[in-house]
């Protein structure tokens, strides 16, 4: 029996996702939620699915997992009424803008016995799994210090989405909240120590860039920069760099290489990349063959989920302490 | 075996070698662009497939003035599509395309819609991606695998159906579809009887990106009466060696697609391909 999902929001990320889960023989999607009327009638064009105005005219009790990929600051709301009526959620990123707010959500995942997964994409790159993998098993002794950089260039000209207004722009969320989560991906829960620098676009006040200090609970120190007007990036690029206690540096980005001391130590073309279904990257089917996995397998405990709960937690609570520096 | 040239330095696209930033310094003007493809004509290519860019478009122009050249172009570009929807959202994003290929043209199709369907809405893009490049050297149209593999995960075969109908009826000319699901691609063109096309997609010993596994992609290359394949991502392990050799034992290939900037490399590849048959 295929997991029957329902995806609400229609808007750009909503098109990398359809074709990775409709592509899917473990999926069937039931209906897609969109308010606007034009996206909804080249929805229906192009998916063949049903398309429906609000959550509100459809019985969210029909589906087994709701795609929430509406703006950040739905989705709290959201995630809660699919949440109560029995419904696991996979929530592109980042959960909520509140840490609190992601602390109720898991809380009511775990009570109702359900899967709460977060859009943190990068954790399913194969590239930076290698990365955990190093720093996990020691390979190059135990970490110093972890410095990772999110870099990329929006086009800012006729931008009226929620990345440029409102409670949820700038780039402290859209960027800062990948390079937040591949942090505790990488180390575990962190807290915030310092905001350094945040640099402001001076018409709108929206975020360009930040830099901050951070802290694991092992008392590595980390730094987490993120930038998205850098002229010179073609396309959004991740890079964390890892500095072992033996002297040896580890550098992972989505330019698919790692380095270690500045020579390639390996690159993707050396992992095992296979995936059932290919769109925009390993990590997009990895990431959705986790949810599929997550979801058959609901009722018995997993502790990797029970990590990951904390994580999000995590993630939400310092970004939501780094905004109060904006 | 048949060699085509490809643009992914050009476009500072770099899967394998983390080079982009190289490439995009190196290749940052038109003249930089036609000067290095003119000294790979002179190596010996006559094939060149490349992603419709206004960029793109004015090197190739500059390099067919005095150079014989194949050519074999392809849309959409992916970083501008991704642009467009991420900044306007898909209705305006198609507003901002209809507007590019002429409000006329995009009611013509309109009105051919419930004839042509789909092919009708293909035929003004695919004329708007080709204005500017001379008909006459155009060899194939590509449809890449922005939008190729985004419609074969929603399962619209029935479009795919209609840029190869659209690519056939504008130009008669050859389509390719490039993809990073090549076994999938092989069993839904073969079914849709699109066995005239051409499947550009990885094919190396690493493995790299043959979805959704290498065996499986050799097993489909295997099978009779398919479409041609170009195999592309080349150099993901042992590159073109004895051992890639072994790798497409008894596999029929249509050529290779393989870019570069480095002009000793791309000649040395140059040579192997025309060294080594296309059926081994």
């Amino acid at each position: 029996m295929p997991i029957s999902a329902v995806i609400i929001g229609g808007g750009r990320i909503a098109l990398s996702h359809l074709p990775q889960i409709m592509s899917s023989k473990n999926m069937y999607v039931g209906a897609i939620v969109e308010p606007s009327l034009s996206s909804r009638i080249l929805l229906r064009l192009l998916t063949r699915c049903r398309v429906y105005k609000s959550i509100d005219t459809i019985d969210l009790s029909d589906f087994d997992v709701a795609y929430i990929l509406t703006p950040p600051a739905s989705h709290f709301h959201i995630a809660q009424t699919c949440l109560n009526n029995g419904v696991s959620c996979f929530i592109e990123k980042p959960m909520t803008i509140s840490g609190e707010r992601t602390a109720k959500l898991s809380s009511l995942a775990r009570e109702k016995g359900l899967h709460l997964q977060v859009g943190y994409v990068y954790r399913y790159h194969p590239i930076f799994k290698e990365l955990m993998k190093i720093v996990r098993e020691e390979s190059f002794g135990k970490v110093k210090t972890l410095s990772v950089e999110f870099f990329g260039r929006i086009e800012k000209g006729g931008d009226n989405s929620w990345r440029n207004k409102g409670v949820a722009s700038g780039c402290i969320i859209d960027y800062g909240s990948h390079a937040i989560d591949l942090v505790c991906a990488v180390l575990g829960d962190i807290t915030l120590v310092s905001v350094d620098t945040i640099l402001k676009e001076p018409a709108t006040g929206v975020v360009d860039a930040f830099d901050a200090t951070l802290t694991s609970q092992n008392d590595v120190s980390i730094n987490v920069k993120c930038n998205w007007r850098m002229r010179n990036y073609r396309k959004a690029t991740l890079k964390a760099t890892v500095v072992f206690e033996d002297g040896t540096t580890i550098t992972a980005s989505t330019d698919n290489t790692i380095l270690k001391n500045g020579e390639k130590l390996f690159g993707l073309s050396n992992l095992v990349t296979d995936v059932p279904f290919y769109l925009r990257g390993e990590e997009f089917a990895n990431q959705q063959i986790e949810l599929e996995r997550a979801v058959r397998s609901l009722g018995s405990f997993d502790c990797h989920g029970e990590k990951v709960f904390s994580q999000n937690i995590c993630v939400d609570t310092v970004i939501e302490e780094i905004l109060e520096h904006a | 075996m048949e060699h085509y040239f490809g643009d992914n330095q050009y476009q500072g696209v770099s899967h394998l070698k983390g080079a982009t930033g190289i490439y995009q310094e190196r290749f940052s003007t038109v003249a930089d662009i036609s000067d290095h493809l003119s000294e790979v004509c002179d190596l010996g290519t006559t094939e060149f497939a490349f992603t419709c860019t206004a960029r793109m478009k004015d090197a190739v122009s500059d390099v067919c003035k005095l150079r014989n050249l194949n050519l074999h172009p392809c849309l959409p570009y992916a970083h501008d599509v991704n642009s467009k929807i991420s900044s306007l959202g898909l209705p305006a994003a198609l507003r901002a395309e209809i507007a590019s290929v002429g409000a006329r043209n995009f009611v013509r199709a309109i009105v051919e819609f419930p004839v042509k369907r789909y092919q009708a809405l293909w035929e003004i893009l695919i004329v708007s991606q080709l204005s500017g490049i001379e008909i006459s050297k155009i060899k194939s149209v590509g449809l890449l695998n922005v939008a190729f593999d985004f419609l074969l995960g929603l399962g619209r075969y029935d479009v795919i159906n209609a840029f190869h109908c659209a690519v056939k009826s504008l130009t008669g000319k050859n389509t390719w579809f490039y993809t990073m699901n090549c076994a999938q691609a092989i069993d839904v063109l073969t079914e849709a009887k699109m066995t005239d096309a051409t499947v550009v997609s990885n094919i190396n010993t690493a493995g790299f990106r043959m979805n959704p596994s290498q065996g499986q992609v050799l097993s489909a290359l295997k099978k009779a009466n398919r479409p041609s394949v170009i195999a592309m991502s080349v150099f993901a392990g042992e590159g073109l060696s004895h051992d890639f050799q072994k790798l497409i034992n008894n596999i029929e290939l249509q050529g290779i697609l393989f870019g570069g900037a480095d002009l000793a490399k791309v000649a040395k590849n140059i040579e192997w391909c025309q060294t080594h048959s296309r059926v081994s």
